[in-house]
């Protein structure tokens, strides 16, 4: 293992669901990293693929999905290639750890809270009982969680308390890699804004590498340094987040910002005419090319390659070679 | 004279408590909302604000414990099904959920026919109306849209399809609640810009329902904030967004969201702690224990509506005391 290797290294990941109708591909070689420390964003509509792509990293998918192609290095290391039975013990939960989509409602409803906290502490790595009570009780005290709620029932609790229960969980054999799908869309914007402000103190704290999967182009400018947008199972744009949100190269990019209704501003949100393809038969060339106001005959019969749009840029779209 | 009036309405559930008990929960706490003919309101809160009763209450889905609905100068609060059957005419709904509002079984078409069909519209007319209707939400040729099935169609399609089916009756009033929280992000703006449009069309008055406070600044002329069954503040959108008067309407704005890269570098939580739960809600003001600037008499004493500008009311002590000028908590803007 190189020191200069990244915490999570992404290269060419292919999944593909087989269904009734048809095989289709939910993500389409995906690429990128992770490095420690950092929040990568990865934003996009439903059947984008990035749930999917998140589910692929650790390796928990339904039985009708084909990791097709790509590697996935974790500090240096290719952990794609590992047999389950040793994926399970030393990189799933040890290693890298996922928050759930709706993981707010899926605390097990007859056990104490602190309990399914510890559980992983127990099964992975045999600690003592006692040990991983104290380490609990340190995260609980991490992500500001009263000492009492260990002892406390899910239905006991708030959404906001549950989803800092799934996160200590997450939490419990030290991860240096944690993927969050979804963590607050369940919330308030009240406790949704405070759940943010706790994250950004863990990843400081802890030194977290995090992957932050979110519809919101809002919700990830709030803790990534860079954000790849998805669309039909690619990543369209990805960049640091100040070029993404403030110097968008591809239009799907430009337009689900222009999207998003902001209260400091007087323009009204617009909108993106069509919904996204149909995965089992994407169209033709670029995948945008159905809804953009920019397409040109390329579009439609050539797809575009990632092309560099500016330091640590890349859009996926014939404009940027253009010099747009 | 107000197209709807709701007067000091109360509605009260009852939630169980242990094994055969149950507990009186009281989701809404005396309130008053009106709305013109052809205006839109925004009802905006939180998950147990009573946002979705208060929509019930006002279509008469539900008993009121308390108060009255007005519509269109005749009360409708104590009256039974069969003589609700006018008033069902004129007001219509759109739901949430587009998955599971619309039967799987039924065609488009039959489904924007079904209101028609109930309230006894003649066959040879109804044909022509079902496919004006899905014209004028877009579903276009609306032929080709009457013969699918709901499964062939998109969120924001499905969407489309309700308010084909609330539009088809002509209704005065449409009540909205949560249209686009399920609708994917891009195509959001679309169904809110034509529910804009009926009302600009029509002269349809909306209620719109929401937890978002930025699409009703947008689509809304007036807002509504609800805070654990009351109204907390009511204005015209841009003062209540611009100039929030009520410490709970301030902190929603406040986090608000929105896609900028320097939110990282920034703590965006305004306020702490959770709801409390509405079956058990604080005395006095109900916001208090959450309150920044909370005082001796917040927990003492509910605050009621009262016009602090020009038509904009807020139910708060800071702005209520003799001498409320000194004690102003700051305004954004």
């Amino acid at each position: 293992m190189t020191t200069s290797a990244p915490l999570l290294r992404v290269s060419n990941l292919s999944l593909l669901y087989r269904t009734r109708e048809g095989t289709l591909t939910a993500v389409d070689e995906v690429s990128f990293t992770v490095q420690a420390g950092e929040a990568v964003g990865l934003v996009g509509e439903s059947g984008a693929g990035k749930s999917s792509l998140a589910l692929s990293l650790v390796r928990v998918l339904p039985g009708n999905a084909l990791l097709k192609d790509g590697t996935v290095e974790l500090e240096g290391t290719n952990v794609s290639t590992l047999r389950e039975e040793l994926f399970r013990r030393e990189i799933r939960w040890q290693k890298m750890a996922m928050v759930f989509q709706g993981a707010v409602e899926s605390l097990n409803p007859v056990v104490k809270v602190g309990q399914q906290v510890i559980e992983p502490a127990l099964v992975h790595n045999g600690t003592s009982k006692k040990a991983a009570e104290a380490e609990a009780h340190r995260l609980f005290d991490l992500v500001n969680l009263p000492a009492d709620v260990f002892d406390r029932y899910p239905h006991e609790l708030s959404g906001g308390m549950k989803q800092r229960v799934s996160i200590a969980m997450s939490l419990i054999l030290k991860p240096k890699l944690l993927i969050l799908d979804e963590p607050t869309s369940a919330l308030d914007v009240t406790i949704q804004a405070q759940i943010m402000d706790q994250l950004k103190e863990l990843k400081e704290e802890l030194g977290l590498g995090i992957i932050f999967i979110t519809h919101d182009l809002a919700l990830a400018s709030d803790i990534c340094e860079t954000i790849g947008v998805m669309y039909a199972g690619r990543i369209a744009e990805m960049g640091p987040a100040e070029s993404i949100l403030e110097k968008p190269k591809h239009p799907y990019t430009q337009m689900l910002l222009a999207s998003m209704p902001r209260i400091h501003q007087e323009d009204r949100p617009r909108f993106i005419p069509g919904s996204p393809p149909d995965m089992r038969e994407p169209p033709v060339g670029c995948r945008f090319n159905p809804r953009c106001p920019y397409t040109f005959e390329r579009c439609t019969t050539e797809e575009p390659h990632l092309i560099g749009a500016g330091p640590s840029h890349q859009a996926r779209c014939w404009l940027v070679e253009d010099g747009a | 004279m107000s197209l709807l009036q709701a007067h000091d309405v109360s509605v009260e559930f009852r939630a169980k408590k242990g094994f055969l008990g149950s507990v009186p929960v009281r989701a809404l706490d005396g309130v008053s909302i009106s709305l013109e003919e052809g205006e839109s309101l925004a009802i905006v809160g939180e998950s147990g604000s009573g946002k979705t009763t208060l929509a019930r209450a006002c279509l008469r889905l539900i008993k009121l414990s308390g108060g009255t609905v007005v519509f269109d100068g005749e009360d409708v609060s104590g009256r039974s099904e069969t003589d609700l059957k006018p008033f069902r005419r004129r007001a219509q709904a759109i739901f949430q959920d587009p998955y599971s509002s619309l039967d799987p079984y039924m065609t488009v078409g039959q489904i924007v026919e079904e209101p028609l069909i109930i309230h006894g519209t003649d066959v040879r007319s109804r044909k022509g109306a079902v496919h004006e209707a899905l014209e004028e939400v877009r579903l276009r040729p609306g032929h080709e849209f009457a013969d699918k099935f709901p499964h062939m169609l998109s969120g924001g399609q499905r969407q489309r399809v309700a308010i084909a089916r609330a539009l088809v009756l002509e209704p005065e009033l449409i009540v909205a609640d949560e249209p686009v929280s399920m609708v994917d992000a891009s195509s959001r703006a679309e169904i809110l810009y034509l529910m804009r449009d009926l009302q600009e069309k029509h002269g349809t008055a909306f209620l719109y329902i929401t937890h978002d406070i930025a699409t009703a600044y947008h689509f809304s002329e007036r807002i509504a904030v609800m805070y654990l069954g009351r109204v907390v503040e009511t204005g015209p959108s841009k003062s209540v967004i611009s100039n929030p008067l009520h410490p709970y309407t301030q902190a929603l704005v406040k986090a608000v969201p929105e896609p900028d890269p320097s939110n990282r570098f920034r703590r965006r939580a305004s306020v702490s702690g959770d709801p409390p739960t509405p079956a058990n809600p604080p005395p006095g003001c109900h916001f208090h224990p959450r309150c920044p600037y909370a005082f001796e008499r917040c927990p003492a004493d509910d605050p009621r509506l009262q016009e602090v500008r020009l038509g904009q009311e807020a139910a708060c002590h800071l702005w209520h005391g003799p001498d409320h000028e000194a004690q102003l908590p700051a305004t954004a803007g």
